[in-house]
């Protein structure tokens, strides 16, 4: 049994108190080393992973296995495995990882206590995609929250304190819920058998038993537990009316932790969704699908109109990154095989576009120190690579065909349209009004008038070249050869929408 | 004829007992004797007692039943040895009450601890009642200990009317339990409750709650909490820190004794009770903290709400429940001792308690400031920190008897919390610049003891079996 998981998850914790052994100047060359390490160290998972292999439901087919027994009075196992699923968020968040690192090259306080909270949280969130046990999951899950904290509120904008107690206590609220819910899980676990064993509890489903609880409230348990989870996760997601906290926590944070935050962290809502939230319940999540559809297309469209009212630079992307992250819904609640599988092409998708557009307008609010759409103009004259790439991205981010976001939108619309025709109809507009924001920032940034401020500014160095380049290959790779990604999951998600009834 | 013998075998509560006398009275009788510090001699008696404790075994019922000795008492009263000693350590860098601690200070701990001593053992309602007392009366004293704070010796005189107003309300509860039952033996006068005939009726629910209200005051739950944050903050660091850890876990020890020997008929509307109790608590506690600007009165809101957690342990009144109870005792300690003893670090020189004062502090003592995070990440029920495990167990207690409503609101609870924990955090870390102009002394001691307390703070946050281990040894036999 190999340990390769545990290595990945923990290389990035390993490099923290080298971080100490440096000078503080240095630091960020540690943090690179150790997500650089980690990206190599994983890459035989890469190579080596079974691609025949569904997983999903079914024991013994998760891969890299690692268990160990963590506390036996409870059945608390340290338990890890990936399949396809999980290993493309693994993929992303290695990538994002690496990309981030660059983008906080310019972090001139507190360096070291920046990368150890840095590091910290992408060790949680490898973690969070490799566990495979139900505590093991949450314990990796909570972690991300004090890291984030600091991240925000140490080093992020003028009102970066309330963006981090907001992030903060929403996503406590949610996962409060979740914790209730995954004790309730446990306790009356299906077959009767207590266990944290997800992918135990996912097959006891499969093969038809039943969670034995009570009714809670006088409501049917299972429907309380999933709605206790689904919200747990659509905060994160996040989903309408959870998403407030988003905008303020991106327009606030680094760029480095907005590009983290968008690229994996809204991606761990809908791979818990995925993951057991409802191939846990199929028959709730039957009933709920209606109205997981509505949700998505709320998303969608009001997230897209949000994103058009902004003036902030940064506010627009986060507000596109909900309406984004409508189409993942749309395509996990229509479940059929295209949709799902578009839906975590789109997660993919969504991670690298949002995380270049993030770091993309760290470049010119580092300049110029503002991000006002209108106090630009006429950028493209004197950073014209900067502009040519923005526009790639933008292209991306609008889904261009030719560029990825353009086939994981068009699986989940053609895979929502066998089942929710006039959602499905609904949510082109958002695709309408997304090219609208997208262009018109555009427009107004680089185009017209040189705003004579800005005569001075220089194009992107080397550093910001070295965090976009990879994720723009990836990104038009991607759009030319999607399948090379789609391989390593469609295994999974064939089958679990036919666990999901799609 | 009675056999003496038996009597004396309690050895750790007749040294206690005679350390509390000795002391007081030579520090009244022998002139110039503060001269020589108090402090090897009487750690010397509680290393002594503390290897009494643990080289006990079996279960003893002394004196005419009124107390059982067994391994539920032996491991919290170890346990009240460990807070004493680091209360007296934490006396020593303490800057308020330099000139007090005279050996009449320590006859008070002792006889506290005696008291204390006596709650876990007690299995007889009278003597439940003496041990409490045995613990207020001193207790009054130490609030009141700080001459240079003149709100201290209000604070005291309030601590003592709450107190005798408690104490009076559990005597007349205990009068009404005798005239039904005839017995105030725990385990009697649950089992004549639970008959048919009384169980239910208006006089055995008043007899119940009066007397729940002696040990509740203990444990600073709602309605008896009033007096919690007015001592707290008035009483010297060291005492604060000391009153909101053992006397509160004694408090425990004394409900858990008493109900578990609760009848089954009995036990639906204990546990509605107590989960009531629990509920209001924690919603009392934390509502009330959110608004407070001064750090001790923070952590004494904090402390009535993790009572009121706690209490979610007691109310689901079985085995599982008690062993969440312990579980959280030993964690509850060592958080709370660590941000107490940081508080006394940080503000031992300037005496200022305001939140605010401790603006931007990571910068000057970065050690201090990261241990104290971790114990208020701790508190809040964060992990990877041992709070969130020892709220996973409570929380799981109360799913597993389907109180889902205390679930919730307890859920609810840990949000709210979240908010004025890592608002402290935030004014020392994030929060610009480095505002106060006194200097933090710099003392070896407090560092020293707020790192190691992190220290298995962050262990048992990701490997918990020791704690379970020792839970396992504190079970209650029945």
């Amino acid at each position: 049994m190999s340990h390769i998981l545990s290595w990945i998850i923990f290389i990035p914790l390993i490099g923290v108190p080298f971080l100490w052994l440096v000078p503080r100047e240095k630091a960020k060359w540690v943090a690179l080393t150790a997500v650089i390490v980690d990206f190599i160290v994983a890459l035989p998972i890469f190579i080596n992973f079974d691609k025949s292999l569904k997983g999903v439901t079914t024991i013994g087919e998760m891969q890299f296995v690692e268990r160990a027994e963590w506390i036996p009075s409870l059945g608390i196992e340290y338990y890890l495995g990936v399949d396809g699923i999980s290993i493309s968020m693994v993929l992303l968040t290695l990538i994002i990882g690496i990309m981030a690192t660059l983008a906080s090259w310019r972090i001139n306080v507190h360096q070291r206590g920046y990368f150890a909270m840095f590091l910290l949280l992408e060790t949680a969130m490898l973690g969070v995609f490799a566990a495979l046990d139900l505590i093991l999951f949450y314990l990796f899950w909570e972690v991300m929250l004090f890291p984030m904290y600091f991240l925000i509120g140490i080093w992020g904008g003028p009102g970066r304190i309330y963006a981090a107690i907001k992030f903060f206590l929403y996503t406590l609220a949610g996962s409060v819920g979740m914790l209730l819910a995954i004790i309730a899980i446990w306790y009356f676990a299906p077959g009767g058998e207590r266990t944290f064993d997800m992918i135990e509890l996912l097959s006891r489903v499969e093969a038809g038993q039943e969670f034995t609880g009570p009714p809670i409230f006088g409501l049917p348990f299972t429907k309380v537990v999933f709605v206790a989870l689904f919200i747990g996760f659509a905060i994160k997601v996040p989903i309408f009316p959870f998403h407030t906290w988003l905008p303020d926590a991106h327009v606030e944070a680094p760029t480095a932790i907005s590009v983290i935050l968008a690229g994996v962290l809204l991606k761990m809502g809908t791979y818990g969704f995925l993951r057991m939230n409802f191939p846990l319940f199929p028959d709730i999540f039957e009933w709920f699908r209606d109205f997981l559809i509505f949700l998505a297309v709320v998303n969608i469209v009001y997230g897209a109109l949000c994103a058009l009212a902004q003036s902030d630079f940064k506010k627009m992307i986060a507000y596109s990154s909900v309406s984004h992250m409508g189409f993942v819904i749309l395509g996990i609640g229509a479940a059929t095989t295209q949709g799902i599988n578009g839906a975590v092409l789109q997660m993919f998708n969504h991670g690298t576009i949002t995380a270049m557009l993030f770091l993309l307008v760290g470049v010119v609010y580092d300049r110029a120190h503002h991000r006002q759409i209108a106090g630009f103009g006429g950028l493209a004259s004197v950073t014209p690579v900067y502009a040519a790439i923005t526009s790639v991205a933008f292209m991306a981010a609008i889904g261009l065909p030719g560029l990825s976001g353009f086939i994981s939108e068009f699986l989940i619309l053609t895979g929502a349209f066998k089942v929710y025709k006039t959602a499905t109809i609904i949510s082109g507009l958002g695709i309408i009004f997304g090219a609208a924001y997208m262009l018109w920032a555009y427009q107004r940034v680089f185009f017209g008038k040189l705003n004579t401020k800005y005569k001075e500014l220089t194009d992107m160095n080397f550093v910001e070249l070295a965090s976009v380049i990879p994720l723009l290959l990836i990104v038009i790779y991607l759009g030319i050869m999607p399948n090379s990604i789609i391989s390593y999951f469609e295994t999974s998600l064939n089958y679990l929408s036919r666990v999901l009834g799609g | 004829m009675i056999n003496t013998l038996p009597y004396l075998s309690y050895i750790p509560a007749h040294v206690l007992m005679g350390v509390a006398i000795l002391f007081f009275f030579l520090g009244k009788v022998v002139p110039r004797l503060n001269q020589i510090s108090p402090v090897p001699f009487f750690y010397l008696f509680l290393i002594g007692a503390f290897i009494f404790e643990l080289s006990g075994s079996g279960t003893q019922s002394l004196f005419f039943d009124l107390i059982q000795v067994d391994s539920f008492s032996r491991m919290l009263n170890q346990v009240f040895f460990i807070v004493i000693a680091v209360t007296v350590i934490m006396m020593q860098y303490n800057g308020e009450i330099k000139q007090e601690i005279t050996w009449e200070v320590f006859g008070l701990l002792s006889a506290v601890c005696l008291g204390m001593m006596f709650m876990t053992t007690s299995t007889h309602l009278l003597m439940a009642a003496l041990a409490i007392e045995l613990v207020s009366i001193p207790s009054y004293v130490l609030v009141a200990l700080n001459a240079k704070n003149p709100v201290s010796r209000e604070a005291a005189l309030k601590y003592i009317l709450f107190g005798s107003f408690a104490a009076g309300i559990m005597l007349y509860g205990m009068s009404l339990i005798f005239g039904i039952t005839g017995t105030l033996e725990f385990e009697d006068l649950w089992s004549i409750l639970g008959s048919n005939t009384i169980y239910d009726s208006p006089v055995y629910l008043m007899a119940i709650l009066m007397t729940l209200a002696g040990m509740v005051f203990k444990i600073a739950a709602v309605p008896f909490h009033f007096w919690c944050p007015d001592a707290y903050q008035a009483a010297p660091t060291p005492i604060t820190a000391f009153l909101s850890t053992a006397p509160k876990v004694a408090g425990l020890a004394l409900l858990i004794r008493f109900f578990s020997f609760h009848v089954s008929l009995q036990a639906e509307t204990l546990t509605l009770i107590l989960s009531i109790l629990a509920m209001l608590t924690m919603t009392i506690g934390n509502l009330a903290a959110l608004r407070q600007s001064d750090i001790k009165r923070l952590l004494a809101y904090s402390s009535i709400s993790h009572a009121g957690f706690i209490l979610m342990g007691i109310a689901v009144l079985n085995q599982d429940g008690r062993n969440a109870v312990f579980f959280y005792i030993p964690v509850y300690l060592l958080m709370n001792l660590g941000a107490f003893m940081a508080v006394i670090y940080l503000s031992s020189e300037s005496n200022d308690f305001r939140i605010s004062s401790y603006s931007g502090l990571i910068k000057r003592v970065p050690v201090v400031v990261i241990g104290f995070t971790v114990c208020l990440f701790s508190l809040a029920g964060i992990p990877p920190f041992a709070g969130f495990i020892a709220k996973f167990y409570l929380f799981k207690v109360v799913i597993e008897k389907q109180l889902y409503l205390l679930a919730v609101v307890a859920g609810i609870n840990t949000v709210i919390a979240l908010y004025y924990y890592v608002n402290v955090i935030k004014v020392m870390i994030i929060d610009g610049e480095d505002r106060s102009t006194t200097s933090v002394r710099v003392a070896g001691g407090p560092v020293a003891f707020v790192t190691v307390v992190s220290i298995p703070i962050i262990i048992f946050g990701v490997y918990w079996q020791p704690l379970l281990n020792w839970v396992d040894k504190v079970k209650l036999l029945m």
